[in-house]
């Protein structure tokens, strides 16, 4: 490489390295503005630098005591900016005005997509652990679940499809379809969704009873889910009542799991729709 | 001062006066009388300029009132109606809301002016002493002199007055009426009024108009249009008319029906 | 008695910025307004500069210009209806806004461009106001009890057409609506920030010039006529005035109750009727309320934010009930 070369390369480094110094800026104070989010950062050892979350965010233990900055669609930016974050992650759900508000203050915000089934739970954790710089720990949880979640589909090759119907929410009475963390569940563990659409949906007992499922879950849905079983033990023509095949599901761990509790919930989840497996 | 040539109003489509044809002129107090249902508030209110002519026209010194702005219209001519819907000021502010029409394009205070005019028109009206007192604590007979006092302080030419003596007693009939009269007597002002008492029209009216079924049936001065057939006529009730003893104005006399049997048996 | 108006003036006017610098005090971090000054000079850089200047300030700003708006708007259509129950929302043009907006949510419009949520409920608004206006400005004659009925029935039907839409849709697009409606000063692009504050101060001097006009209209609107008030020419132009004042405020902040109907009744018994005080009187008491109830909703249960209109709901239904009663008291004694 001669002197023009060299200088080139200092040139073109020097353009990309103030970047890339930036991305790789160590993050020592973070927000969280999901409870996932909350959850998947201390499984990277980083709760330590939670410095702020929602009042949603329940999970762990630890992350009760954290500094409260709003719920997760209204955020109070007076609390948030007291803070002096390094950064905010922000979902879906956060008022995009307020994720506005914040970048015109000089504050960083990164949205953290919302995960709808088991690869995007991967791929957004491997997000947060690299921008926390724990990509090798972030890694290596990943592949533990994903050789756990292997495992289990493998003690599922002979078992025979069982039809599920699963209830998120009462009054009305919702159910999920395709597209969710609920039907990946389902179908990773060897089940057949009775719903065939997409997302969440309205759904009518009637049509429940008329698909007549093998199995019912129920999320806890607060502390609803006790009172939605007893309704459905009414219903005594139900295949999934007579054989007492009704399950409850903490919602979280249902609805929006970390890539650690997937793979649990999963376990559940195979030993609710096919008892005889013993994984 | 006031011409009215062929003039037809009503509300909506039904026509309620038409083909009227008057005038008024200047210093004189003119009066409307006529049944219920004549027509009388209809003309006042086409004066006043609430309704427009649906034909005819009316002229005010020459002018086609159409081509006068409501604000100059104001400045030369006031209004006493009947009923003052219910409000919540003093007589003294609501004497000076007559200064309005008065008030410079930018003003919104009353100049000293102002409160001149307008303590002068109270002090005429004997309202002055009750300045201050809620306009609604007033009985009928102070509320119409206040009115009076609000319209003056227009400082109009031209003065239309709806029923001015209804509902009072006869103390404050007089007192308006005399008051009414010195205005057009000393002050020049011209007064037209909507009577219903035949008699107060007869004894104070210079000249009056006497309306019937939407049109006039007879004007002129009083002894001309108080005349007993002319009343039997347009009131269709009998009536005996004498002369006043103070005045000699012409006084109508009702008769009751038990009289009239009385009568009839005696002859 | 001119004089006693200046006077209430004053104070209003000293009450509004001890509310102001109140506001900007508190919140997340007690700043006192020592600090405030300071840091005024101080210029940019500090966190707390921030705070207080970025985000208190703006939503102080908006409470000023919102709160004193609305009831502006109240003390102006108390004045023409010659009715004390009429209030902003009277006329349905809070109804058009809010299901402009909910069309907008369910619809997934926002997802567009942030404005597309203000200018949904502009548009709601401004429907609502053509078809007042041209259902009851005919022939050059406006008919002021068609008006108020026309009003009150697209009130209902508006409200019947978001409640379908709320029943009907997913649970996040609830949400979105229902915190839209509760109201809230949370806006926080500059842009809209001034221009309502324009909007709101070009109404407020706009209507000085019909404050001759509403004195009069107390009498009727004969009266009015009578003391050579234009009095049709009026009609229209404070009903427009109003309308695109209350159509901006909803677009704004979304629903924020009470303020338009118990500040200008309680003005009017403070400072009389006289609509030269009385119009910024009611703008300044407007302002200083809702100012005063904005720092309460998003103190009193921190981090958390409870709607305005929840607050001034309350509050002002309570001073409302309690001075109606002791004037009820007042007449029977």
């Amino acid at each position: 490489m001669n002197i023009k070369h060299s200088i080139l390369l200092i040139l073109a480094l020097s353009f990309f390295f103030p970047a890339a110094l930036a991305q790789t800026k160590p993050v020592e104070r973070i927000i969280s503005l999901g409870p996932v989010i909350t959850e998947d950062l201390f499984l990277l050892s980083s709760g330590d630098k939670l410095v702020g979350c929602t009042t949603f965010c329940q999970r762990p233990e630890a992350a009760k005591h954290k500094e409260k900055v709003g719920s997760v669609q209204e955020i109070n930016l007076e609390k948030v900016v007291s803070l002096k974050p390094d950064v905010v992650l922000a979902t879906e759900l956060t008022d995009p005005r307020a994720k506005e508000k914040l970048r015109a203050l000089g504050i960083r915000v990164v949205d953290i997509p919302n995960a709808k089934n088991f690869n995007d739970i991967c791929s957004v954790f491997l997000k947060l652990g690299q921008l926390v710089g724990q990509e090798p720990l972030a890694r290596a949880i990943i592949a533990q679940t994903k050789k756990k979640v292997d495992e289990l589909k493998g003690k599922l090759k002979n078992a025979e499809k069982t039809k599920v119907f699963v209830q998120v929410g009462s009054d009305p009475l919702v159910t999920v379809g395709g597209d969710t963390f609920a039907n990946d569940f389902i179908e990773l563990a060897g089940g057949v969704n009775i719903v065939t659409q997409k997302g969440y949906l309205q759904y009518s007992r009637e049509q429940v009873l008329a698909s007549d499922p093998d199995v019912m879950i129920i999320s806890s849905m607060g502390f609803d889910g006790q009172k939605e079983v007893q309704n459905w033990e009414e219903f005594k023509t139900l295949r999934a009542i007579t054989r007492h095949r009704i399950f409850i599901i903490d919602q979280y761990l249902l609805c929006a799991p970390t890539p650690v509790s997937f793979a649990e919930t999963l376990k559940t989840v195979i030993q609710d729709l096919h008892p005889e497996i013993r994984p | 001062m006031l011409e009215i040539r062929s003039l037809t109003c009503g509300y909506g489509a039904k026509i309620v006066i038409s083909g009227i044809s008057f005038d008024v002129k200047e210093g004189e107090l003119f009066g409307v009388i006529g049944p219920n249902g004549s027509g009388k508030t209809t003309l006042l209110r086409a004066l006043s300029r609430v309704i427009k002519p649906m034909s005819g026209e009316i002229l005010l010194d020459g002018k086609n009132f159409q081509d006068i702005p409501i604000r100059d219209f104001a400045r030369g001519t006031a209004v006493v109606s009947q009923l003052l819907p219910l409000v919540e000021m003093t007589v003294e502010e609501f004497v000076l809301l007559g200064r309005t029409p008065h008030f410079e394009n930018m003003q919104f205070v009353e100049s000293k002016h102002d409160l001149q005019i307008a303590h002068q028109c109270m002090a005429l009206t004997d309202t002055l002493r009750l300045r201050d007192k809620p306009i609604n604590h007033l009985s009928g007979g102070e509320r119409q002199l206040a009115q009076i006092a609000r319209a003056l302080a227009q400082e109009p030419k031209l003065l239309l007055l709806d029923e001015p003596t209804a509902h009072l007693d006869i103390t404050h009939q007089v007192v308006i009426l005399d008051l009414l009269r010195k205005l057009v007597r000393e002050l020049k002002l011209t007064v037209v009024m909507v009577l219903h008492d035949l008699n107060l029209a007869s004894e104070y009216g210079d000249r009056l108009a006497l309306m019937s079924q939407g049109s006039i049936h007879q004007c002129g001065i009083p002894t001309e249009v108080i005349d007993f057939s002319i009343i039997e006529e347009v009131y269709k009730t009998v009536v005996v008319l004498k002369n006043n003893p103070v005045s000699h104005k012409p006084y109508v006399f009702i008769v009751p029906q038990e009289e009239l049997l009385k009568d009839k048996v005696r002859k | 008695m001119k004089l006693n108006g200046i006077f209430w003036l004053m104070i209003l006017g000293t009450a509004l910025v001890i509310v102001m610098l109140f506001s900007l005090s508190v919140g997340a971090v007690r700043i006192s307004p020592q600090r405030i000054i300071a840091l005024f000079f101080q210029g940019p850089g500090s966190s707390e500069y921030s705070i207080i200047f970025d985000i208190r300030l703006p939503r102080i700003i908006l409470g000023f210009a919102i709160g004193g708006a609305l009831s502006l708007a109240g003390v102006i259509l108390q004045g023409l209806f010659r009715n004390p129950l009429v209030e902003p929302y009277t006329l349905g043009i809070s109804g058009g806004a809010a299901l402009g907006v909910s069309l907008n949510i369910v619809l997934g419009l926002a997802a567009v461009s942030r404005l597309s949520l203000p200018l949904s409920g502009f548009l709601g608004a401004a429907a609502v106001i053509g078809f007042l206006y041209l259902a009851n400005f005919r022939r050059g004659m406006v008919n002021l009890q068609g008006l108020l009925l026309n009003g009150v029935m697209i009130s209902f039907i508006a409200s019947s057409l978001v409640m379908l839409l709320l029943s009907l849709t997913s649970t996040e697009s609830l949400q979105g609506i229902i915190f839209w409606i509760m109201g809230s000063l949370g806006e926080t692009d500059g842009t809209l920030i001034k221009a309502m504050l324009a909007v709101s101060l070009a109404v407020l001097a706009l209507s000085y010039m019909f404050c001759l006009h509403l004195n009069a209209f107390a009498l009727g609107e004969e009266e009015a006529l009578h003391l050579g008030i234009p009095v049709e020419r009026t009609k229209q132009m404070l009903f427009l005035m109003t309308g695109i004042l209350v159509g901006f405020c909803v677009s704004v902040a979304g629903v924020i109750g009470f303020i338009g109907l118990v500040v200008p009744h309680f003005m009017r018994k403070v400072v009389g009727h006289d609509h030269r005080i009385l119009l910024m009187a009611s703008f300044l008491a407007g302002a200083i309320f809702l100012i005063f109830c904005d720092t309460i909703a998003r103190t009193i249960i921190a981090p958390l934010e409870l709607p305005v209109g929840v607050i001034t709901g309350i509050a002002g239904g309570s001073v409302f009930v309690y001075a109606f009663a002791r004037e009820r008291g007042q007449t029977h004694a």
